[in-house]
This record gives structure tokens, sequence and C-alpha cells, in this order.
């Protein structure tokens, strides 16, 4: 039996890239499917005890990078390493990682208890130790005495609970979340992603986190790589990404925002201003290269002007009540907008004439 | 790949000093020259040759236990053990004086070779290093070649290779164009037909009948509110479990020279009683009767695969039910209906039982095969060529489906959620389906009853008063000397039918489902070349299986003829394409993220086989078992040639029966063979059933329990 792991460690040469354990690097990692590129030629660091949110649209090649990481796909070129170690030809058994699948993947013949030892019989440890630590990682996700129930008899959120114990329960070097939140319903899942940054944060374990849904990559990230077509986009802090957007898809795709074609020039003190058409807007801290731009206009940078004089004028040509806000679409001379305000009903009914101000501070270029 | 290299750390260690010294222990002690093992024959009887495997196993075992490999190291032990491989082969194949056949001792050492060299092979890191995985494709891949495709090649050089060892094309040109095999003389009135174009021929019929008869049962059981779909579900079982040539038996019953039918009409109508049944219509009827149930399982799942929502939205567009099923239904029908056929015509080519039962003077390729061995002249050579042309027709006919249909089809479940039901027929459709299925299902059930009725007669057609003596001949058992005498005449093959048939059954599965495992679950260079061998042992018919085996395992270096193994081995691979159909489909109905949350676990992927799949296939499994004993019980074609004076087989000791005119003893055994095989499908069923009700009953109690949310 031991032969083999330490003919396995053997073959790890050890290249150093980061001493932390619980550290994640790709070197050009590209991963091919036949002909197709699902990652090309991603490098990625992630720090140890980090939440990283992998964010992108389907088939920009997230989950192949989280099954990755996983070792549940190996590279076709460029290296990986995690804790310092390179990994890239090790696979899935033999790494200290842990995965929560988006079905869960409880194995539906074994008890929630069983489910949680499982990975720990697996390494070897006698049954009625695992049993033990089975039990405590039961409590640390709050479902204490739930362990002699099969994972079907239990609701859609106590599932997801115990494949969070059983990933957590082996304490592995890196946890991975594919979509954890997508087999909940909408109110669970405000109530489930806040109950995982708790729980990352108190066992401070490195975690990578795969989501389609901006909203939640923010809620719970220290730091969101926005992904495209097999490669990083954009990767900061959900304020970095939000504040400023390097790219048209980033800004649509962090936050609502309208994007508008503009030509940028620089002025006299450096700051750049965009021209649509007979208007020009001072944008003020921006470094976008001159000529053929996009201006990013949040709902946010929007105001009502009662002032005829002020603003351009505009109409608007739908209003929808959502509860909480109202959601306005307004035809103005640099093209159609979309406008959130929040309050209880429509002040501005369709059709209603009306000035738009944008404010400077709030406008990007990219 | 722990448990792999623990599995095969131990034989190392077994072989050196353990079972390398029970070697040929058969022949007469250890140290006689025949009976000595590798060991001694190295210094006893200085066979220098059987050092090679020694020094190989030494090697491995060093290997083996040292934990760090280099490259290099593990690329030498890995050439070691391919020359000690085929050191050990040529040996056998070249070696001096008359050849020997494998012992127990060089087969395991073989084995264990191979399985070396594969682990060896892993950890060079091809196949993703999974040493098992590795080792199982290997396995399977080479048990295929050496049981399927090595006899099949035996054939060929049978086939084209004179009694003088010369290679001899015109000779088997010549067999394989003769008129009495591709004579089309019965088609234009004048004489007889050849067998080969008998086979097309009844091929042809046989898979339109049992085509549109199947339609029609698939029809009757999901488009009307037909009120007896559990008793046809049951006549669908039955022919499963029925020897292939007791529908000829019963059919000799009623339409033969003395049947019952026959008789009353020729009575009534002062008619001469003919001989119309032996011969070609007689095997037509009979092939109706036993393939009909197939043809309605495989249209079943064609005509409940059509999307209810398809035949809504023609309704919706004006279309009525009859314009409904003409236009939409049976156009996306058809790649099914088709596929049904070309199954039939593979069935009806392979039939053996049917022929030899009914076929009278005209002959099909399956039995003029069987009797140019058994025959006066035991031409092996006219064998050979006419299972090649066997081989090829069925082959062709299967490769068009795989690649034609495997195309066109249009019934594939999309996983999108179809609300709706399939339209019932139209009136005038319901009057056509009803009357081809009524009569049909009538008929089915007759035939069975004449099968019962006909075992408990004392002489067909002459002594019709009722006797249990039939089933005492075969049957009886008396005390003696304080022992139980199987003193009944048909003991001695049922006892060894019923053993065989259980050894082989869980191997057939086991190798099935772990073929379907690494179809389903493992992705490696070749995957679908590997998919189509293993399916493609299905094609070949039980005729053509038969005679290669007889003539690839006759002789050494693998002897085999006349024993137990060689129809142990010959069901595992006759049936093993059944058991990777099963296990593909269970399969895939598993996620794939169970699995790969083991791996993330820490298990390997044998113990992720071990651990996750296998519970988890329970039922395939044993359905898989049942479905494998079954087959290997009435399974006559293959068996027929390979059956030897201590291993007589049931199936081939009735048709013996047959041949003599016992039919009252020959059905007598028949029926209790379906019993047998009835009470173990249900026990098995109940064994099924169980696993459910203790969920069902779980899930009531845990109900009770307060949820907390």
């Amino acid at each position: 039996m031991k032969l083999d792991t330490n003919w396995q460690a053997s073959e790890q040469t050890s290249i150093n890239l980061n001493d932390a354990r619980g550290s994640i690097v790709f070197r050009n990692v590209v991963k091919k499917y036949g002909t197709v590129q699902a990652v090309n030629g991603l490098d990625l660091e992630i720090d140890r005890g980090e939440l990283v949110t992998l964010l992108g649209p389907s088939g920009c090649g997230k989950t192949t990078t989280l099954r990755m990481i996983a070792g549940l796909e190996l590279p076709s070129t460029g290296t990986i390493a995690i804790g310092g170690t390179d990994v890239s030809r090790l696979p899935a058994t033999y790494r200290n990682v842990s995965m929560v699948f988006q079905s869960y993947a409880l194995f539906p013949h074994l008890t929630v208890l069983d489910n949680v030892a499982y990975g720990l019989r697996m390494g070897g440890l006698k049954t009625p130790l695992a049993r033990e630590k089975a039990e405590d990682a039961l409590s640390t996700v709050g479902l204490a005495g739930f362990g002699s129930r099969l994972p079907s008899e239990l609701s859609g959120g106590q599932q997801q609970r115990v494949a969070l114990a059983r990933a957590i329960v082996l304490e592995p070097e890196v946890l991975l979340l594919d979509e954890p939140l997508s087999n909940l319903d909408a109110k669970l899942r405000r109530y489930v992603r806040e109950e995982i940054r708790t729980l990352q944060q108190r066992i401070g374990v490195t975690t990578v986190y795969v989501t389609h849904d901006q909203e939640e990559a923010m809620a719970v990230s220290d730091r969101i790589i926005v992904m495209e077509q097999g490669k990083i986009a954009q990767a900061g802090s959900p304020a970095d990404l939000y504040h400023s957007p390097q790219s048209a898809f980033i800004a649509s795709f962090i936050g609502e925002a309208n994007l508008i074609s503009c030509i940028a020039s620089t002025v006299a003190n450096g700051d750049r201003v965009a021209k649509i058409g007979e208007y020009r807007f001072t944008v003020p801290g921006s470094n976008v290269s001159e000529g053929q731009a996009t201006l990013v206009i949040r709902p946010a940078a929007i105001s009502f002007s009662t002032n005829a004089d002020e603003g351009m004028p505009s109409m608007i040509t739908s209003a929808a009540f959502l509860g909480d806000r109202v959601l306005y679409s307004i035809e103005t001379p640099i093209g159609r907008l979309f406008y959130v305000e929040y309050t209880s009903s429509i002040r501005h009914p369709d059709r209603t004439e009306i000035n738009i101000t944008l404010d400077p501070a709030k406008l990007h270029l990219v | 790949m722990l448990g792999l290299a623990a599995y095969c750390l131990l034989p190392w260690y077994g072989v050196d000093y353990g079972i390398f010294e029970l070697d040929w222990i058969e022949a007469g002690g250890l140290l006689s020259e025949a009976g000595a093992s590798g060991l001694l024959r190295l210094f006893l009887f200085s066979d220098g040759a059987m050092a090679i495997p020694a020094i190989a196993l030494l090697l491995l075992v060093a290997v083996g236990s040292t934990p760090q490999l280099s490259r290099r190291l593990s690329m030498f032990s890995m050439a070691a053990t391919i020359f000690a491989l085929c050191a050990i082969i040529i040996h056998a194949m070249a070696g001096a004086g008359p050849m020997r056949s494998f012992g127990y001792g060089s087969t395991i050492i073989l084995t264990v070779l191979f399985l070396s060299g594969t682990n060896l092979w892993s950890r060079l890191g091809k196949g993703n290093r999974d040493a098992f995985v590795v080792s199982s494709i290997a396995f399977v891949c080479a048990l295929i070649l050496l049981f399927v495709f090595y006899p099949i090649a035996q054939i060929l050089v049978q086939a084209f290779v004179n009694k003088q060892g010369i290679f001899n094309v015109l000779g088997a040109l010549n067999i394989a164009t003769g008129g009495d095999i591709w004579s089309i003389g019965c088609l234009v009135g004048r004489s007889r037909c050849g067998v080969a174009v008998n086979s097309i021929i009844l091929g042809l019929l046989t898979a339109t009948s049992t085509t549109i008869l199947g339609l029609a049962f698939a029809l009757l059981m999901s488009r009307t509110r037909f009120p007896g779909k559990p008793l046809l579900r049951a006549l669908a079982v039955l022919p499963i479990i029925t020897p292939p040539f007791v529908i000829g038996l019963a059919l000799i019953l009623l339409f033969g020279r003395a049947g019952f039918v026959t008789d009353t009409i020729s009575n009534l109508l002062g008619l001469e009683a003919s001989r119309w049944l032996y011969g070609l219509w007689g095997i037509w009827l009979g092939q109706t009767l036993a393939f009909t149930p197939i043809a309605f399982l495989v249209l079943t799942g064609v005509v409940q695969g059509i999307s209810p929502s398809l035949e809504e939205a023609s309704q919706t567009l004006r279309a009525d039910l009859s314009a409904t099923l003409r236009t939409v239904s049976l156009p996306l029908m058809k790649p099914g209906i088709a596929n049904a056929f070309l199954l039939a015509f593979i069935e009806s080519l392979a039939d053996f039982g049917n022929p030899v039962v009914l076929g009278g003077g005209d002959n099909v390729l399956s039995t003029e095969i069987y009797f140019a061995i058994v025959g006066a002249q035991a031409n092996m050579m006219r064998a050979a060529v006419l299972s090649l042309i066997l081989l090829a027709l069925t082959l062709t006919v299967f490769i068009v489906q795989k690649r034609w249909l495997g195309r066109t089809d249009f019934t594939t479940i999309t996983g999108k959620a179809d609300n709706g039901a399939n339209s019932m027929l139209s009136r005038g459709h319901k009057v056509i389906v009803y009357g081809l299925t009524l009569p049909w299902m009538l008929f089915t059930t007759l035939i069975y009853v004449m099968v019962f009725y006909g075992s408990v007669v004392k002489l067909w057609g002459q002594d019709h008063t009722l006797t249990l003596a039939h089933y005492k001949e075969a049957f009886e058992v008396s005390w003696s000397d304080g022992g139980i005498w199987w003193k009944g005449a048909a003991w001695d093959s049922f006892w060894t039918t019923i053993s065989i048939s259980a050894i082989a059954a869980p191997l057939t599965a086991g190798l099935g489902l772990l073929t379907a495992w690494l179809l389903v679950r493992q992705k490696f260079a070749g995957r679908s070349t590997f998919e189509f061998l293993t399916m493609l042992s299905f094609a070949v018919p039980g005729t053509v299986v038969g005679v290669s085996y007889i003539l690839a395992f006759n002789n050494a270096p693998i002897e085999l003829t006349g024993t137990g193994t060689i129809l142990v081995l010959c069901f595992i691979f006759r049936n093993m394409p059944v058991g990777v159909r099963g296990g593909v489909a269970a399969m895939k109905q598993l996620d794939n993220s169970l699995d790969e949350a083991s791996l993330t676990l820490g298990a390997n992927s044998f113990k992720t086989l071990r651990h996750v799949v296998l519970p988890l296939m329970r039922p395939a499994i044993v359905s898989a078992i049942a479905y494998s004993f079954i087959r290997a019980i009435t399974s006559v074609s293959a068996v027929i040639f390979l059956v030897g004076a201590d291993h007589n087989m049931a199936t081939a000791y009735i048709i013996g029966l047959v041949e003599n005119g016992s039919y009252g003893l020959a059905i007598a055994y028949s029926t209790v063979l379906i019993m047998v095989m009835l009470v173990v499908v249900t026990v098995l069923q109940v064994a099924f059933g169980k696993r459910r009700l203790r969920r069902e009953d779980r899930i009531g109690q845990q109900l009770s329990r307060p949820v907390v949310a």
C-alpha cells in the first residue's frame, strides 16, 4: 500500500513557485478537447486563504479551470502548482483538494454520515474514527443528528451542507465549489452564500468558487477572476471590477451599465473627453487611448433634471414598477439608456419628456 | 492503483514459491518430466528456456518493492516483461518435440506478467497513471482478442489452408461458389435453392414478419387501452427463457405429420397428411414465433420514444389520429423499425435450433455447417468456408445497422421535460393492430399449452393417455445405500448445464460490466474501436463460434475441447455484449459527478468502482447475471459443437432426443428447464424488489420524524 504513494510523491518535483500551503499557480495552461480550446494559455495566481471566484458566461472555461485544479481534467500543456508543488500530471485521487459539486454528488446508497466519512475511510482511517470526525463536520455545518439519514431524505439546502461537510472534513489545501447555489431557490441562496463565506473565513481554507451570477460573486469573493473565451478578462476585488472595468465586456458583466460608443480625446489637464455626436462628456481619471472608445454609464450616473436648460432633452419610453424600484427606458440624443430609480411608485409615466444629466465622476471610458 | 499494486505483488511472491510448484501437477508428480514445474524443469531437465520467466519474475519483484522508480528502469523492466511473455508463448508453440498445452502454472505466470506489464506501462505516465484502468483495458482487449478474434482467425486459416498445409485459395473458392450454396433454383421453380440463398430468404421473411408483428404489439402496448397488457408482458418474457427449439417441437406436435391440427384436418377433409412443416415454411413459422418478442421489445422503446408534443402539435395542425400516425409518428419511427428488421435478420441467420428441428430437407447455413462437421465426411474445410459466408452476412448487416442507423436516430430523448400523452390509435389502425395481435397471442399461448401437454401424454399422435412417465424417465430419483441415486437419464446433463451456467453467469456479468464501465467512464485512445469490437462479438453467430472454438482450442498451446472450461469461456464471450449493453445503459443513468466526487475525496478508480459504482448498479448486476445464466442454459448453436462425453449440456442432449424421435422426453426436459429458469427469474425479481421496499420503509420511517429545514 505504501509503495505507490511514495512513488507518486517522488514524481512531484518541487518547483517552489510559492512556499505557502494552499496557494494555486497556473502557468500558461492550455486545455484542448479535440480541436476546441476550452482554456487558452491561462496564467493565474491564487493566494493562501483567499476566496476567489471564477466568473463568466457559460463556455468561458471557468468550470474546466476548476476541474483542472481538482485534477479531474489534466492540462494539455502548461503547469499547475498547488502549495508550491507541481501537480500538472497528478490525478484527482492524489491531490489534497476537495470539491463541492453542482449536483452535490452525494452517494445515494450511503447514509449522510457515511458520505461525510467516505474520504476519510478512503484515506485509510479506521471506520469508527472516521465516523467520529464526520459527526464533528456535520455539526460544523449544523446537521448534527442527521447522520443516519439517506441523502434523498434531506432538503436541497441540507444536501448542500452535507456536500460541504464531506469536502471540509478532509481539511483540504484547497476547497472547490462548482456553482454551489444553482440548485437552491432564490431565498435560500443569499442565506447559504453567507454561510459559505463565514465558514470559509473561520477555517481559512483557500477556496475557488465558480459561478455565472455576478451578484453572487460580488457578495462572497475576496477577488473575482472574470473569464472570457478561455482567458482572464480581468481580475480584481469586486469594487475594482465595478468601478474601473477595463473592457466593455467587464463593464456589462459586473453590474448593469449602458454602453455607448464614442470618440475619446485628451484635454489639457490630462482628463479624457468622450464625444458622442454634438455632446461632450469629461471623464476624469481615465487613461483610455484616444480614438474609438466605449462610454460606460451606470444607472447611478444618470439623474433627472427639472431645469429645462440643463442636460439632454429626452423621453421616457417605458416604465416598469418592480416593487422597491422603477426601471425606466429613456430615449436620449446619445442613444437609449436604462435607469433605475428607487421609489415606491412610477413618478414619470410613459412618454414623459424629461431632461437628464450625467455625473462625470461616475462615468468610465473603456 | 494501490489495491491493484498489492494485488499484483501477491502473485509475484506467490509465483516464486507457491504456484510455480503446482505447475502441471495433473500430468503426474512434480518430478516426472511432464509434470515438472518451471523451476524444476530448469534444474532437473535442463530446460534453459524456463529461466526466462524466473528472471523476469524476480526482476518484477525487485522492481515492485522499489518505491522510487526511474524512467529508464521501468522502461527496462517493461521490455523484460514483454520479452518474457513472448518467450513463453514462442517456447510453447515452437518447442522441441510434441506441443504441450499450457498448464495452471504457465497460465498464471502469463497473466501476472501481462498485468505487471500494463502496470509498468501506467507507471510510465500513460493512461492517466491509473494502473487499474490501464490493466483493465489491456486485460479486456487481450481476452477479446484471444477468445473472439483468434478463433475466427483460425477459421480463416482452416478455410484457405488444405491438409498438406498449403495455402489453397482455389479450394475455398470452389466450395464458396458451389451451386449447393448459391443456387437460386427454387425461385424459378426448378429445384432446391442453395443453403446461403435459403438463409437469406428465410432471414428476409422472418425479419419482415417479426417486424410487422412486433410493431403491432408495440402499438397495442402503448397506444391502446388493451386490457391484457400484463399478459402481453409475460408472453414477451417467455421466449427468453425458452430453449430455441422448443417452439419448433410444439409446432411439430401441432402441424407435424402426426400433429394435432394435421390429424384433425385430414380426418375432417380426408386429405393426405402432408409434410409442409418440415422446410423453409416451418422454420419461418418457428422463427416468427421465437423472434417476435425481440422485435416487440425493441419497437416498444421506439414507439414510446416518440415525443408526445410532436404528435400533439400535429393534431393542433388539423391532422386526425390516423394522419398523425402516418405523417408524423411512423416516419419518426423509421430508423427504429429498420433497426428491429436488421436485428431479426441477424437472429434468423444465426438461429440453429429451429432449422435443425424443422429443417427437413431445406438446410440453411447454420445447419449445413453443423452437418459438415458431424456428418459422415466430417469436412472441416467446408464447415470453415460456410462459417465465413455466414459470418460475412451477419457482420455486413451488423455494420450496416451500426454505421448507417446509428446516425439517423430521431427518437433519442432530449432531456427536456415532455408533457402530454402519446396519441391513441385511430379506429381503422386499431382494427389492423388487434387483427394482427390477438390471433398471434392466442397462437403463442396455444404453443406453450402444447409444450406442457406434449410432455404428459404417452406417445404423441398415437396414445394420448396422460402420464408422467417422461418426467420419471428423465428425472427419477431413488434412494439406495443411504444416498441419493440420480437415476433419471437427464440428471447428468442437467447438473452440468446448471453448474456451467452458474459459473459462467457471474463471470459474464463481471466482464461485461467492467467493459461497460471502461466504455462509459474512461477516456482513452481508441475507445470507439474498443466499443465496436466488444459489440462485434454479438454479431458472430453461435454456429460460427462453435466451429471457431473447435479449430482454435483443439491443440496446444491452448487445448480445451471436451472440457467444461471451453463451455464456460464460450458462454462468457458470447453473452458478454448483453452485460456490456445493460451496464452501459445503467451507468449512463448514474451521474458522472458521483465518480468524480469519489475521486476528489481520495479514492482511486478501483475503490470508486467498488464503493460507489457497483453498489449503485446492483439491479443491473443482478439482471446481467440472471440474463447470462438464462442465455447459457438456452443456447444451442455454439454448444452443440463443444459438448463432450463428460460435459453434455441439456440443450445438446435434447437435440439428440429429438433426432431420435423421443419427442415426449425432449419436451418434458424442456418444460423442466423452462420451470427452472422461471424460478430463477422470479427469485431474482423478488430479491430486486426487496431493495426498493427497504428504501421505502426507511423513508416512511424518516418522514414521521420532524424535518428540520
